[in-house]
């Protein structure tokens, strides 16, 4: 019994989307770990902002208590300073009166407005860090939001080769059906 | 027989007390005198006889005066005359430029400073703002109220009074107020509040939650004024009074809703000062400045607060001149509408002036005059009146008079020296008289014054329809002799009355401010404000000094001294701004300090010193200085009580090296100086052997030292003394290289009344310059001491006389009539012409007189001419004032009429056993006899020497090699020797030498040989 190229072409075409259905089945593997990597890329990256963010808000509160105690030593020294103008003139000889008020009171006033100017700066600084922990924070939403958009593109790619492959076999299977038909 | 000698060459000891002369164990015994009287130890050693004085006028109406130096150039000084109200100035005895105005009267001027800065001299009196006397060019000066521009200030009030401005710049109104009430504080004994439109002080601590209307043992109902000037209110005499104000924006409020720009003031601290302010960067309620940087932003006090001052014009209180009518007595001048018109500084003849005049009182008789000057409200219903304020005239005061008398046919005229009394009276009817009414206030007895004066009510509550201040004016005519007056007059004058309501304890209390300063920022309520220090409510400085560029100022209040702004002087323009407009003190910044002292004591005077500045109050003595590196300045300074001594109200002297102060009893005279070697300060009394010169108490010091370094000083009792006086080494433990005392008696007779170191006759030198009053007729004179002659004077340049002066010489055949003379007819003067003493007519020996003097008629003398005969000649000048010598003395401006004196000398008595003979120990209590004198002389003529002065007998000027007397009309150099005059007595052996005629005498060693019986 001969064989005819009927039997042969089935046969190759069998095989033929055998071969497809393997490649398929692989190439959708590869897509879709190559998505997984990207995406667990994006996870790491979402977690060093989140670390910044967290970095940024410290800093804030570092901001904050450093310019209160900045704040409470400005108020120490202008009060030594005043203490010490008030020994002077003591020890100078003079009541606290006439020009010895109107130092004082220059001290005072420029003590004030030295506690008053580094509040004023450490609230400039402390809103800078806040502005930056609330950019990390941003950024690290957006990591981990593009993570699982490729986490998900990947098991789609998984599954379009997978239902690929599926076809091939099944390509497959009808031709060597028909193959054998033909002998 | 003589048995020991002795000689001495110097007479530096000067004369010392009786008290003293027990201390023959000291170095300068041998040098000292027991009298030394119009005459003085010169530096070399010698006793030289004191030059008489020039007669340099009167003072401008023979008025009691006083005269001050004020040297613009030292080849230029001037001495201003000093009378009430008038300032003249000389040049030497001459006067020169314009007479000026003066707000000096009442005799104030006799407690009149002076603080010169280059051409200018800023005078200061307690009761009379500061005048700026400016020399603008040659004898050119000007007189005008100094301008203190700034300050300075008292501190800033704590009492919790606070003014609100109603507008920023120009004339602004001041509203007082207290803070509100809160009931959630806790109020201290004596703080203020308002509560339902009424202010409060609390009486109280630990004061909470009473509500004052409600709380009468808590709070008691006060009037804004209580916080002001002691309790007593914004006063009419603080009119013209400095104010700083801190013009800062509203605190933030948590309600207040806030727009954009909006600027407050916010103090987190809560402590004084603590004021940081905040512009709203948007609208914003209740958000706290500084929380934040959305709502609000940071400003620097530039911009945000300012400080401005300026002078207060007008009071809320007062009733404006044009309410009610007026009434009074006093309608001369300018009427009774005068002293309503506006004007506080007006002459007498432009207010309310009721004269009285008369003609014959006898002398010492009490005159009074008593006007009234007021309002009649009964058109406004009455009003309740706080006090008044009275401003005299800038011109006469309260008043002024003269009276006239004649004394030996002369002419006299005096100013009365007037006391009044004010009276502050009100009633429901027009008064019938000065004295009507109810006494609401009174001054007491005062002297004339041109300062505002406040008269403060009694009642303040009742309204009166009819206001008035009766003024009794109480005058005495104290003529010469007790003549009685031909004429007097008196005007009494109220230059301005401004009567005031009282505060009322309801708010809303105001005064005008003129904004002289930077303009206000707000019209917001301001807690932070300053009245100025001086002002006719507080006084004024009374001493001071220039020193680095800064005029120092004080005595008004205890301890405190203030000190311009560096080279802030600009004429009378002084300024004295404590802090820039933002409050920052610079070290050019002016200068108010107060010394931490035991006790509260005015500074009496100021003088620099290398170290800083010496203040000197009544308990101590104050050195200011730079504790580091640099000038004083507010920020490096410092006050050291270095010494507490004490002065008395005397300004000192500068010598060469040292100051000499008045001590605070004015009985010791101290010479202050640093020690050499330790740096602190040391103050020898200077009067510790002389405490019988200062009994009456020292009044005033001057120190001339061109030829001998002599310290001037006048007693109060008008006696004069001299301390020729030097140190060499600032050593305290040594004494001064000399001072030697001596005293002086006007050989007019006159008292001393004001002394100065001005410029001499020849404006060559400095002299000493006086005010001298003849108590007979009141006419005061200044005279200037003419210069110290040296050993190669000529006898014919001599002037030996008192109140001298050069006449007028009118030459006849047989005399000469000398006129022009400012004496009283009667008064006996001597006259000397071309060395010759033309009052000795050749009667007697030569000097031992009496002699023939000159009795003044109508200012004027005649003497006739001697018969020129060359020995025993007859006739003036024992015969040698001829018809030529006279001519010629004329032309050489060498006939001199004034008064003589007496020049004596005398030394203690010698103790060693080597200059007295005694051979068992010290001579004391034991009798000395001197035998015979001799003396080293120079340039000498008519003196006398004997043991004593009831002794004296001509000394034995020959001609050389001769046993002539030298010739009249020349003087003697060389030894003179002769027998002394002289009896065994216990204190024996003391030779004792006098000049009582024109002559010059110079002793440069007295000798003798004595005996001493020992016992």
């Amino acid at each position: 019994m001969a064989i005819s190229d009927k039997t042969f072409g089935y046969g190759g075409g069998a095989v033929t989307d055998l071969f497809n259905a393997f490649g398929a089945q692989k190439s959708a593997d590869l897509s879709a770990e190559s998505l997984h990597l990207k995406a667990k890329g994006d996870l790491a990256e979402a977690a060093q902002y989140d670390l910044a963010s967290g970095l940024a808000s410290q800093n804030e509160q570092f901001t904050k208590t450093s310019t209160a105690i900045q704040q409470a030593q400005q108020a120490r020294s202008t009060t030594m300073q005043i203490g010490g103008q008030q020994a002077a003139v003591a020890g100078a000889g003079f009541a606290e009166s006439g020009s010895a008020l109107d130092i004082l009171a220059d001290s005072a006033r420029q003590g004030a407005l030295a506690q008053a100017t580094l509040g004023q700066q450490g609230l400039i600084t402390e809103a800078g860090y806040k502005e930056q922990a609330d950019s990390y924070t941003m950024m690290a939403a957006t990591a981990k939001m593009t993570a699982a958009g490729e986490e998900d593109i990947a098991d789609k790619t998984e599954s379009a080769g997978t239902f690929a492959s599926f076809g091939d076999f099944a390509g497959a299977a009808l031709k060597g059906a028909a193959m054998v038909a033909t002998l | 027989m003589p048995e020991a000698s002795y000689a001495i060459g110097s007479f530096l000891g000067g004369e010392i007390s009786t008290f003293a002369q027990g201390r023959f164990d000291k170095p300068d015994y041998k040098t000292s005198l027991k009298t030394c009287r119009n005459s003085l130890p010169v530096e070399s050693g010698s006793w030289v006889r004191r030059p008489g004085t020039r007669h340099a006028g009167t003072t401008l109406n023979g008025a009691p005066g006083r005269v001050i130096e004020f040297d613009v150039k030292q080849s230029q000084p001037f001495t201003c005359e000093y009378t009430d109200g008038n300032l003249r100035f000389r040049s030497g005895p001459n006067v020169v430029g314009a007479t000026l105005a003066t707000p000096y009267i009442g005799g104030s001027w006799a407690s009149l400073r002076t603080v010169q800065a280059e051409t200018v001299q800023i005078l200061l009196e307690a009761q009379v703002a500061p005048q700026a006397l400016v020399n603008s060019s040659g004898s050119t000066f000007t007189l005008n109220p100094a301008v203190f521009n700034d300050g300075p200030y008292l501190d800033p009030f704590t009492s919790g009074i606070q003014v609100t401005p109603g507008s920023k710049s120009g004339i602004v109104t001041l509203t007082l107020s207290f803070p509100a009430y809160n009931s959630a504080l806790a109020y201290a004994v004596g703080a203020f509040v308002t509560s339902a439109g009424s202010n409060y002080q609390s009486l109280v601590d630990q004061n909470v939650n009473n509500t004052p209307a409600s709380s009468p043992t808590f709070w008691k109902a006060v009037s804004l004024g209580s916080a002001l000037n002691d309790g007593k209110g914004i006063l009419g005499t603080d009119v013209g009074r400095l104010v700083r104000l801190f013009s800062e924006p509203a605190p933030w409020a948590v309600g207040t809703a806030y727009s954009t720009n909006d600027i407050v003031a916010y103090n987190p601290s809560g402590q004084p000062g603590g004021n940081t302010y905040w512009k709203a960067l948007a609208s914003t309620t209740g958000n706290v400045p500084g929380t934040d940087v959305t709502h609000w932003s940071l400003l620097t006090t530039q911009g945000a607060a300012v400080w401005s001052w300026g002078k207060i014009t007008g009071l809320g209180t007062g009733i404006s001149g044009s309410t009610g009518s007026n009434i009074g007595t006093m309608t001369g001048g300018g009427g009774l509408a005068g002293a309503f018109n506006g004007n506080l500084s007006q002459n007498a003849s432009a207010g309310a002036e009721l004269s009285t005049s008369g003609g014959a009182v006898a002398s010492g008789t009490v005159l009074t005059l008593s006007g009234y000057v007021g309002k009649n409200y009964t058109g406004v219903g009455g009003e309740a009146i706080d006090h008044v304020t009275v401003y005299p005239s800038k011109d006469a005061g309260l008043g002024s008079g003269s009276y006239d008398w004649t004394f030996h046919a002369a002419n006299f005229s005096a100013n009365f020296v007037p006391t009044f009394v004010l009276n502050l009276r009100g009633k429901a009817t027009n008064p019938s008289s000065p004295s009507d009414g109810t006494l609401l206030g009174t001054t007491g007895s005062i002297s004339n014054t041109t300062t505002a004066i406040t008269i403060a009510s009694s009642d303040t509550s009742t309204s009166y329809d009819y206001v008035w201040v009766e003024i009794v004016a109480t005058f005495a005519a104290n003529t010469s002799n007790a003549s009685p007056t031909t004429s007097y007059s008196f005007t009494e004058s109220v230059g301005q009355l401004t009567v005031f309501n009282p505060p009322g304890t309801v708010t809303g209390e105001s005064f005008t401010v003129e904004i002289l300063g930077p303009s206000l920022l707000y019209t917001t309520l301001i807690t932070n404000w300053r009245f100025g220090v001086y002002s006719n409510t507080t006084g004024w400085p009374t001493c001071g000094v220039y020193h680095d560029g800064r005029i120092y100022l004080g005595g008004a209040i205890g301890n405190r001294f203030d000190a311009c702004y560096a080279n802030g002087i600009n004429g009378g323009t002084i300024n004295f701004a404590p802090t820039d407009q933002y409050g920052v003190v610079t070290g050019a910044h002016a200068i108010s300090y107060t010394f931490n002292s035991k006790g509260v004591n005015q500074i009496f005077w100021m003088r620099p010193d290398l170290q800083g500045v010496l203040m000197g109050t009544q308990a101590g003595e104050w050195l200011v200085q730079a504790p580091t590196a640099g000038s004083i300045s507010p920020l490096n300074i410092t006050a050291r009580n270095v010494t507490n001594h004490g002065s008395a109200f005397v300004e000192p002297v500068s010598t060469e090296h040292t100051l000499v102060f008045v001590q605070r009893f004015s009985r010791k005279l101290l010479e202050y100086f640093p020690d050499v070697f330790s740096g602190k300060f040391s103050a020898p009394n200077l009067a510790d052997k002389a405490a019988h010169f200062t009994r009456a108490g020292v009044a005033e010091l001057a120190y001339t030292s061109a030829v001998t370094p002599v310290i001037w000083g006048r007693c109060t009792d008008g006696s004069l003394f001299g301390i020729t006086y030097k140190r060499d080494s600032l050593a305290s433990s040594q004494p001064p290289t000399f001072y030697g005392w001596h005293g002086h008696v006007l050989g007019s007779g006159r008292v001393v009344e004001s002394i100065c170191a001005g410029a001499s006759v020849g404006g060559d030198l400095d002299a000493l310059t006086m005010v001298t009053n003849d108590p007979a007729t009141g006419i005061r004179h200044v005279e200037i001491l003419t210069d110290v002659q040296d050993e190669l004077t000529p006898l014919a340049a001599s002037w030996y006389l008192d109140d001298a002066v050069i006449p007028t010489v009118t030459l006849s055949t047989d005399h000469v009539v000398l006129s022009g003379l400012p004496y009283p007819d009667g008064a006996v003067v001597q006259v000397f012409a071309a060395g010759l003493d033309c009052g000795d007519d050749g009667t007697y020996p030569p000097g031992l007189g009496p002699y023939a003097d000159f009795t003044v008629a109508s200012g004027a003398i005649t003497v006739t001419f001697g018969d020129g005969i060359l020995l025993n000649g007859s006739g003036p000048g024992r015969g040698l004032f001829t018809r030529a010598l006279a001519a010629a003395a004329n032309i050489a401006g060498q006939v001199v009429v004034g008064f003589t004196y007496n020049s004596d000398g005398q030394i203690v008595r010698p103790m060693t056993q080597a200059e007295t003979g005694a051979r068992n120990g010290p001579a004391f209590a034991k009798l000395s006899r001197g035998h015979r004198y001799g003396m080293k002389l120079v340039n000498t003529a008519g003196l006398s020497i004997g043991g004593m002065f009831s002794k004296l007998l001509p000394a034995a000027l020959k001609k050389p090699n001769s046993a002539s007397n030298i010739d009249t009309g020349t003087t003697f150099t060389g030894i003179a020797f002769g027998e002394l005059n002289d009896d065994y007595d216990y204190e024996g052996g003391t030779p004792a030498w006098r000049v009582s005629r024109p002559f010059p005498a110079n002793v440069v060693i007295i000798g003798g040989n004595l005996a001493t019986q020992d016992q």
